[in-house]
């Protein structure tokens, strides 16, 4: 150890240089991998700030009571999105996280003093506490008024006939003053949902809220800090939770539901549970009819308007009184039973026809006025089940007002056509039917995604009284409802968004694989250093081997040495790693903020980062100090005290020729059966096409093993087995062994195909036809196959001996470079690659705004129930004529929303539950949209459309397998994935509105809207759209920037990758100086000769730098020409070139490698020439 | 060769010395020869030798003394003027060739016209030099595809391509078996008698100094003319 250090201190210039590398190699991947350690911290620690000490939650799609969880420690809030506005300035924030809490909830943070939302500032108006980011939003101070906007606790969905819709109806404003601002930690960051953005936050006293929406205690999120989960099993499910509630009867009861329908899921369970225990039932669906008609000569002009329908099983079953006169099997499906007083205002007989007008709701919201004929089959007494208005569940806007001229109902309703006896017939029966259809006529009419039933009328079961089968039926009924199936989520929040902060992206990878380059130059110029030094020690070798030393203990002697100096290294290259760690977060803090959205990120130091960043730099680099101390042994003794230096030259001296000819003959024959083999199988199995495909395929392989390329990489890179023609023996293949070969291995092919399988292998061509067919192969193979081509040709040129007509300085020059043509080739063969590689992901930057199909895309925070291009609409939500003959000039494709995570390259966190958006049917006639659209009622999953970037990078998901989703009913939803590349549906998966409603019945409206404006209006457009819609949260962008978001995320890893490559290659240009300067020691006779003939030191320099420079442009033409070869190859077309960055970076690769070849010239040649010449 | 191509060369050395740190390699070392003169320089090793073949060939400079070449002392130019000088005037012969393996034999010959203004016929009269030293079929040839002898011809060409005034040689057959040696030594008396310029030749062959004019003989730095040959070089 001590001869150790000595010699290291004698040598240290030399051992500095290599302890440098290596400490750059291990700072650059050890601070890489800390990149990744800081990204998952930070996320980390957003979370940890986020939740504070909840752990777990109960989430809501509904309000309920907080009685009903049987668990300590638990605090209520409730939950909403909204919009804000500032009263003073009309400031607007969208996408407002409106939280309902009272002061406990600020005791999940440490740190949080409570803030005031109880003390009124301003009465009568209530307190709102704003974090900082919404307050920079509204830019408002404590004491400002402020305009909350949040979605109605609507109990009848809006998009049934009985829902409202306007605006009034939907959203509730409230006017309140900001009591205090908090800062955007702790509290103030509260969110469900990670993200790396700050949210949007207003804290709202949860009694007001509950006041103001019509739930008095009730809530729709509970969250506690216990560790335990919250189990469904201590959720007391109640009819009230459910929003259902019964009406007794003198022996009978009615399930009806507080949303007029009864949601199919409780209506399936209800009429399970009855009929497991007996219990006789009557399920009925009531209807509003607009009119009854008669059909019938004569009368067809009376008409009874607004009358309710009862559809009931009277088909299926006897019903009492005033059915139980007809015999069931006799009544046919149109058949219609009217009340007397009905009968008589129309004056119809039995079996006359009738005519029943209603509306119903299409996909769009719209009102369609529809009509059924029926044939009259009887006219009953208002009486029994007739005269029953227990039956009919509550009509909002109807049932309790004193006439029909008072009806406020949310359809619309012709006040002209009531007439008196309308009237007289609303004091009298109130909303008693007069009409009766059998259930399932009416269920065919107006049976929705809400629901086909209205009430559920049960009787006592055998044996039991009324009472005692109502309380079984409660009780068994609650006990078969899963809380799961009817909107309540259970979150592990701490837990998942720990496991989410794990991210999407593993930034450590990323940059390790970015900061490629780096490494690799490094631990090459560790190479190159090292054999320097180990040349000019050849003499201190050759007298340990003359005095007795064995090879072995001479090679372990310079391997430890080497260890040591790299272990060196590799310890300053753990400060190198923080410095570089520090460099690159400030990098996305800045120049690539982009790529994380958001400067959130601190530097997060792991250990074992350091460790994998030391372990890994050092395998790697005495892996190729190793491969230069084995070396020592191709030297005899005698050429080492004679100064030797060139082990490759004195290795390939000393290989015998046999040991040559028969690797060189084995490797050919071995590789031809190889390829034979493979050509046989296809001969077989595809005949003659598969046959020329595979051989055309294995005769481009054959050239590229070939080419100098492989070679000269492999020289530099690895160990090879040299002999005197200087190439590595796996490229010295003879073409006529490898024939040889080939026709052999093509019989054996076959023959053992024939023999062995017999089974059709045609998905194999078709698997390599794919294989050659992707992109990416596409682009290895042109890449590689031009770069072969290229070095092939360069090393043709360098061993050419064409006589010159004339020998010029500048041939002189140029040809110098083929004095050692495999330093010349691994020079051009490095650059090559390393131009090739920036090239081809240079040329994917997009810096041009991309032009989308459609001119904006909105998003609003509250749901829109109302077609934006219709103008009686556009009306009703408050456009005026003009405004709405603007919007007429564009067209709006409205998409429904279930919320979700940003499934983008945007969000860095790991999401799970992707947005999914309803595609209106109106896109049904345009790519991809057609897909969605295929109406299979055999198909069981669902098609859909997703980002395949999204889905493989960011949901890690293949975009060949189902994406699986849970349905509203907590079912698993297949998604059979198409996917699209670079589109605007980057955040979210797509369904079909039609999917979407079918399995997300409760989402109403629309969130998401796709909009085609001639260029012309789209400035005017989109401020009309945002002020009129203001209420809604509607923000309009421009389609083309939110695909540069995304594509911004993309370029900015794009230029991450150029800047760290390009520090890379600059730092490899410095490899190439140093082989230059190791040419040019090795070279000190030749120089010394021109010398002696009159050469000038001024004109050796040039000769040295045009030789140099020659290597460098060659190396970067052919690497150019195979970056864009391969892109073009691989995208069919050369896209948009980023001619400014790309020929920045490659004017700088340039530029540093002359410089750093004028720095190597100029050392070398200091040194003294002539004493070279003195044979003495 | 016509006549105004012969005309006279002067080489003297005077008084010149040449220490290396307390070692003295030459000691007032002095002579004089024309054209058309040969002079075999023997000596034991480390006698200076290949030290005063350099001063000569204005490789190294004198610690003391003074050389003038046809009344131009080199050691007074400046460096692309001594350049310029060693180009035209000097033609050297190395024991080891010292051709570029990169190169072919006519490029290698070539390769003294590049250093200042290349002459439009440098390749043409390359060509009939490598023709006069026996290589025209390995023109195109590679160093590394010749023989010892080949190489030697090939340095010997390249060395008069600007038709020099004085031609050196340091051990020019030293690598060489007899047979090939002789051969070298004849081509090399040939072409001096041809262009009739100063032959100096290190050699410790020897026969083959016994066949120059001159045996300028160093021993421990000190030169003596010891011999005088009488016959002529045939």
């Amino acid at each position: 150890m001590h001869s150790i250090l000595k010699t290291a201190k004698h040598y240290w210039r030399v051992h500095l240089i290599v302890a440098l590398c290596t400490a750059v190699a291990t700072g650059v991947l050890a601070g890489a991998l800390i990149v990744g350690d800081s990204m998952r911290g930070s996320l980390r620690n957003i979370t940890l700030e986020r939740l504070g000490k909840i752990q777990h939650a109960v989430i809501a799609d509904h309000f309920f009571s907080p009685e009903i969880i049987k668990q300590q420690n638990l605090e209520a809030a409730i939950l909403l999105n909204g919009t804000v506005v500032a009263a003073n300035t009309d400031a607007r924030a969208s996408k407002v996280n409106i939280y309902g809490v009272e002061e406990p909830f600020f005791n999940f943070w440490d740190q949080t003093s409570i803030p005031n939302l109880n003390k009124q500032v301003n009465p009568p108006f209530a307190n709102i506490v704003i974090n900082e980011a919404l307050q920079k939003e509204l830019n408002v101070q404590v004491g400002d008024a402020i305009l909350v906007n949040f979605p109605k606790a609507a109990e009848i969905h809006p998009e049934f006939l009985l829902g409202t819709r306007d605006a009034d109806d939907i959203i509730q404003s409230l006017r309140v003053i900001v009591s205090d601002i908090i800062s955007t930690e702790n509290a103030g960051r509260f969110s469900i949902h990670p993200n790396q953005s700050l949210p949007l936050n207003a804290y709202i006293s949860r009694s007001i809220l509950q006041k103001v929406l019509g739930q008095a205690d009730k809530v729709n999120a509970m969250f506690t800090t216990e560790t335990v989960p919250i189990s469904s099993d201590s959720l007391t499910l109640s009819l009230d939770t459910l929003g259902l509630k019964i009406k007794s009867g003198e022996n009978h009861f009615d399930l009806q539901s507080n949303q007029y329908l009864l949601e199919p899921k409780l209506s399936e369970t209800a009429l399970t549970v009855a009929s497991i225990y007996s219990i006789p039932t009557i399920p009925t669906f009531t209807y509003l009819a607009n009119a009854i008609t008669s059909l019938e000569y004569g009368n067809d002009s009376n008409i009874v308007p607004y009358s309710t329908v009862l559809a009931l099983p009277i088909r299926n079953k006897k019903i009492d009184r005033p059915f139980d006169q007809y015999n069931p099997e006799q009544i046919e499906e149109n058949d219609i039973f009217l009340n007397e007083w009905t009968a008589d205002d129309l004056g119809v007989k039995t079996g006359d026809k009738i005519s029943i007008t209603y509306f119903s709701v299409n996909a769009e919201e719209e009102y369609i006025t529809r009509s059924a004929a029926f044939t009259l089959k009887g006219i009953v007494p208002i009486e029994g089940i007739a005269a029953d208005t227990n039956i009919i569940p509550t009509f909002p806007g109807i049932h309790d007002t004193a006439g029909l001229s008072d009806w406020d109902p949310p359809f619309p309703f012709d006040y002209s056509q009531v007439r008196d006896k309308d009237e007289v017939y609303w004091d009298e029966y109130k909303a008693t039917p007069k009409a009766f259809i059998p259930l399932s006529t009416g269920q065919n009419l107006w049976k929705n995604r809400f629901g086909e039933l209205t009430s559920i009328r049960m009787a006592a079961a055998p044996g039991k009284a009324i009472d005692e089968t109502q309380t079984l039926f409660e009780s068994e009924f609650l006990k078969s409802i899963k809380p799961e199936e009817i909107g309540f989520q259970f979150l592990s929040l701490q837990e998942e968004g720990l496991q989410s902060s794990k991210g999407s992206t593993d930034f450590g990878m990323l940059f390790s694989s970015l900061s490629f380059f780096i490494i690799i130059a490094a631990a090459t110029l560790v190479s190159s250093i090292f054999a320097i030094g180990v040349s000019q020690r050849s003499r201190e070798i050759g007298i340990l081997h003359a005095v007795g030393y064995k090879l072995k203990k001479i090679r372990r002697r310079f391997l430890l040495e080497g260890i040591t100096i790299a272990c060196i290294g590799s310890m300053f290259g753990c400060l190198l790693a923080l410095g570089y760690a520090q460099l690159m977060i400030f990098g996305l803090k800045t120049w690539w903020l982009p790529a994380i959205g958001t400067p959130f990120i601190d530097l997060y130091v792991s250990g074992w980062s350091l460790l994998i960043g030391i372990s890994v730099t050092l395998v790697i680099v005495i892996y190729f100090i190793r491969h230069i101390v084995k070396r020592l042994g191709n030297v005899s003794a005698a050429a080492l005290l004679a100064g030797e230096t060139d082990f490759d030259e004195v290795s390939r001296k000393i290989k015998s020729q046999k040991i040559k000819n028969d690797i060189d003959r084995k490797g050919s024959l071995y590789l031809g059966i190889i390829f034979g083999t493979i050509s046989g199988y296809f001969l077989c199995t595809e005949g003659w096409g598969g046959f020329i495909f595979v051989s055309f395929f294995n005769a481009i392989l054959y050239f590229i093993f070939r080419s100098k390329f492989l070679s000269s990489l492999m020289e530099n890179l690895g160990p090879t087995i040299h002999h005197h023609s200087n190439r590595p023996y796996i490229l010295q293949l003879n073409g006529k062994v490898v024939f040889i070969g080939f026709i052999i291995g093509t019989l054996a092919g076959f023959i053992g195909t024939t023999l062995v399988f017999s089974y059709d292998g045609s998905h194999v061509y078709e698997t390599i036809k794919a294989v050659y067919n992707h992109p990416i192969v596409r682009l290895l193979v042109s890449a590689i196959a031009i770069l072969g081509v290229g070095t092939f040709l360069f090393d043709r040129w360098l061993g050419s001996q064409r006589v010159p007509k004339r020998l010029s300085r500048l041939r002189f020059g140029l040809k110098n470079a083929a004095w050692q043509p495999m330093h010349s080739n691994s020079s051009v063969a490095i650059m090559s690659l390393a131009c090739c590689v920036i090239v081809a992901v240079g040329v994917n930057r997009h810096d041009a705004l991309p032009e989308t199909e459609y001119a904006f895309v909105a998003e609003s925070a509250l749901p829109l129930h109302r077609n934006l291009n219709s103008p009686e609409a556009r009306i009703d939500l408050g456009f005026n004529a003009d405004d709405s003959a603007l919007i007429e000039r564009s067209f709006i494709f409205p998409f429904r929303v279930l919320p979700g995570e940003d499934v983008s390259c945007l969000n860095l966190y790991k999401p799970k539950e992707p947005q999914i958006l309803g595609a209106p049917s109106s896109m049904r006639y345009g790519e991809p949209w057609r897909s969605l659209f295929s109406e299979n009622p055999y198909q069981q999953r669902v098609p859909a459309i997703g980002d395949e970037n999204s889905l493989r990078w960011i949901l890690h998901h293949n975009p060949k397998d189902d994406f699986i989703i849970q349905d509203e009913n907590g079912d698993s939803l297949f998604l059979q994935l198409n996917t699209i590349k670079n589109s605007l549906f980057q955040s979210q998966l797509i369904i079909s509105e039609t999917d979407f409603i079918k399995n997300f019945p409760s989402q109403s409206g629309y969130q998401f809207f796709l909009i085609k404006t001639p260029v012309e209006l789209r400035e005017q457009t989109q401020q009309v759209l945002e002020t009129t819609l203001e209420e809604y949260g509607f923000d309009v962008t421009s389609a083309s920037e939110r695909l540069a978001n995304f594509r911004a995320v993309e370029n900015t890893y794009i230029s991450t990758f150029q800047s760290l490559g390009g520090l890379g290659v600059l730092i490899g240009t410095l490899g190439i100086g140093l082989v230059l300067f190791r040419n040019i020691i090795e070279r000190r006779g030749q120089l010394a000769t021109l010398r002696a003939f009159g050469f000038r030191m001024q004109l050796l320099f040039k000769m040295l730098l045009l030789e140099s420079c020659f290597i460098l442009t060659v190396g970067m033409l052919i690497g150019i020409a195979a970056g864009i070869v391969a892109i073009i190859s691989s995208q069919g077309h050369l896209p948009s070139f980023p001619w400014v960055s790309l020929t920045i970076t490659l004017l700088l690769i340039f530029v540093f490698g002359i410089i750093s070849n004028c720095i190597a010239v100029s050392v070398a040649l200091r040194s003294p020439l002539l004493s070279t010449l003195k044979s003495e | 060769m016509n006549e105004d191509d012969k005309k006279a060369h002067q080489l003297t050395v005077s008084n010149l010395s040449k220490d290396f740190g307390d070692v003295e390699v030459l000691g007032n070392v002095t002579f004089g020869f024309r054209s058309g003169e040969s002079i075999a320089i023997t000596g034991p090793s480390g006698s200076g030798k290949s030290t005063l073949l350099h001063i000569i060939g204005t490789l190294e400079k004198p610690t003391k003394g003074h050389v003038e070449i046809n009344g131009t002392n080199p050691f007074n130019l400046s460096e692309p003027e001594v350049a310029q000088y060693r180009n035209s005037v000097i033609g050297f012969v190395f024991q080891d060739h010292h051709l570029l393996p990169q190169y072919s034999v006519l490029e290698n010959v070539l390769i003294p016209t590049l250093a200042f203004k290349p002459d439009p016929d440098a390749t043409k009269q390359a060509q009939e030099l490598i023709k006069r030293v026996g290589l025209i079929d390995r023109m195109s040839h590679r160093p590394g595809e010749l023989s010892g002898g080949e190489r030697q011809r090939a340095a010997i060409a390249r060395a008069l391509i600007n038709r020099p005034s004085i031609l050196l040689c340091d051990e020019p057959t030293g690598n060489l078996d007899s047979v090939t040696s002789k051969k070298i030594a004849d081509l090399l008396f040939e072409i001096h008698k041809s262009e009739s310029n100063i032959l100096i030749v290190v050699t410790h062959n020897l026969e083959l100094a016994s066949r120059f004019q001159y045996n300028l003989r160093l021993v421990d730095g000190v030169c003596t003319i010891e011999t005088e040959y009488s016959h002529t070089n045939s």
